[in-house]
């Protein structure tokens, strides 16, 4: 295996981005290295079998190397797309209905329109939305990582948390409304002087 | 039929999500699809929010066969693109070759041994580098939060077992265990990794110095890869400055455990007291603290989200008691402004006398008695 050459180490992602549309593998793997371990976690988390979580994050990179046209790389934003993809794929491992699968084409399909509000994923907005999260109350916590991580509609959280639908969704929206105010405060201090 | 937008207002989370019942959600996907810029901005936006929830896990590094996987699956669809060495051009045998030839090839094979060699290093030291970067991220960059609380709450002690606030404390004591739990784990997963590390680094070094010893005087045939052993020495300097990191983070992850392993010790006196501290000053922002004071005097007060001072001020911690004097200082709190912090102390005096902290902002190295602003204050009930 051959070491990387140095200078791909401190490209930024557009940069490698760009030398993927000429088909240099090694910006594809130094992708992989930089982003892979925050993809891992996430599929891991979704699927819990280790050799399939493994096969479906070289599948999220494979797809990013056939697709490479297909997204714009500002920094931050890819990794956004790449967590979307990431999810996607292992979802539709583990429900296998095809939901997922449409759900990944469909966003493909509106790429450059949906990236373009997608926010930075850097060290600031992720700490901010992991504080939210651990701060939820244990209902809504629990109903949106059912809702995130098993992929389940309004009923299928109904039924398994035994609660009315309105009470599920009730609760879905008070934890996106929080989350939405974190990422809020992350804009807002970035933009103050 | 085009739905009005206002519709769909609210729903682009839930339909990022993949929370939304099938035809619900293929409406609204129908209505973006059709091109309605508005709904897509809003489409982006719920994406990118639903998508920081994957991001706010921990990283973990993936076993390092699968980058190689994902090597081997790239190779197999850019079939034909491997590059292949000429051979040497040998001369036709002459009188004077036949003394010549006999060196050539000990000398290519004394160089192909040494390329080898050098080979066999870069995939030890790629593989050390992968196990320094796991061993690293096992260790947390931040002080470990709570797991979450165990669905069955373990049964509190007191009489009041019914009460709202018995149940908040039981959280709060299965927290800290899970935290103490946490950072042990890291710790000696930092300490295991860092000395596995040191003892590798070690063998490479001497691996490399005799490899270096034996680089043959004069220009390698062109057939051979040109060895540069330089190259090779800076990799394991970096190294060697990853496992010194690791073994930094081994020591404040200790450090942290240690800080844990007294804040159970507190929540498990059935003496202790605990008390919330609340912002009494809007400079205080979203701060909030928590005191457990143990019957013999111990103290954990735990801090979030004070905001970050100049480096002219400092936290303070004040402690309130029903003596003489009635404010003592319970000590600056450092790195208070590092998300959430356990800070460790005793309280002088007569630990039942205590009434209350508060923290304030004071100039930097404290003060003997309060000037700065009241931020945080909790008294007990």
């Amino acid at each position: 295996m051959e070491s990387l050459d140095g200078v791909l180490e401190h490209a930024p992602d557009s940069e490698l981005m760009a030398r993927l549309t000429v088909r240099d593998q090694r910006a594809l793997v130094e992708l992989y290295r930089r982003h892979g371990r925050r993809l891992y976690p996430l599929i891991r988390r979704i699927v819990t079998n280790e050799g399939l979580a493994e096969e479906i994050l070289q599948d999220v990179f494979v797809r990013l190397w056939t697709r490479a046209s297909l997204y714009r790389a500002d920094e931050g934003h890819l990794l956004a797309w790449l967590i979307t993809m990431a999810r996607n794929l292992a979802l539709d491992a583990l429900r296998k209905d095809g939901r997922w699968r449409g759900q990944l084409e469909f966003e493909e399909a509106l790429h450059d329109a949906a990236q373009a509000n997608h926010p930075a994923l850097d060290v600031d907005t992720t700490l901010s939305v992991r504080h939210a999260l651990d701060t939820l109350p244990d209902d809504q916590r629990r109903t949106v990582e059912l809702a995130y991580f098993a992929g389940m509609t309004h009923a299928e959280l109904a039924a398994h948390l035994n609660q009315p639908l309105g009470t599920v969704k009730s609760r879905l929206r008070l934890a996106l409304d929080k989350l939405r105010g974190a990422l809020g405060n992350v804009r807002q201090v970035r933009v103050a002087p | 039929m085009i739905e009005p937008c206002h519709q769909f207002e609210g729903e682009w989370e839930l339909l990022a999500l993949g929370a939304l019942e099938a035809g619900r959600g293929a409406e609204m996907r129908a209505h973006a699809a059709g091109g309605c810029a508005r709904c897509q901005d809003r489409l982006g936006a719920a994406l990118g929010l639903v998508g920081s929830i994957g991001a706010a896990l921990e990283p973990m590094n993936p076993p390092a066969h699968v980058e190689a996987r994902l090597q081997q699956r790239l190779r197999a669809l850019e079939a034909g693109t491997t590059v292949s060495r000429g051979a040497p051009a040998w001369r036709s045998a002459g009188p004077s070759d036949r003394l010549i030839r006999p060196a050539a090839v000990a000398a290519l094979v004394a160089c192909a041994v040494l390329a080898w060699r050098v080979v066999d290093q870069r995939r030890e030291i790629a593989a050390l580098r992968a196990r320094v970067e796991q061993a690293a991220a096992v260790v947390p960059r931040e002080a470990p939060r709570p797991a979450s609380p165990p669905q069955a709450l373990p049964a509190p002690s007191t009489p009041a077992a019914s009460t709202e606030a018995a149940r908040a404390w039981a959280i709060e004591r299965s927290r800290l265990a899970a935290a103490l739990a946490q950072a042990e784990a890291a710790r000696a997963s930092a300490v295991t990794e860092a000395a596995r590390g040191r003892e590798e680094l070690a063998r490479l070094e001497q691996r490399l110095a005799s490899v270096a010893r034996e680089v043959p005087n004069g220009t390698p045939p062109a057939t051979v890869p040109p060895v540069r052993v330089d190259d090779r020495t800076e990799e394991v300097g970096r190294l060697a400055n990853d496992v010194r990191r690791l073994e930094a983070q081994a020591t404040r992850e200790a450090a942290r455990a240690r800080s844990y392993a007294n804040a159970l010790q507190v929540a498990l006196d059935p003496g202790s007291r605990r008390v919330a501290l609340t912002a009494v000053d809007r400079s205080a922002g979203r701060a909030t603290a928590s005191a457990l004071l143990a019957s013999d005097g111990r103290l954990v007060l735990t801090t979030a989200d004070l905001p970050p001072l100049g480096s002219d001020k400092c936290y303070q911690l004040w402690i309130i008691r029903r003596d003489n004097p009635a404010v003592v200082s319970g000590g600056v709190l450092a790195d208070a402004s590092a998300g959430a912090v356990v800070h460790v102390a005793r309280v002088e005096g007569r630990a039942d006398a205590v009434t209350g902290f508060a923290i304030t902002d004071e100039p930097a190295g404290g003060s003997a008695s309060s000037r700065g602003r009241k931020l945080l204050f909790g008294a007990f009930r």
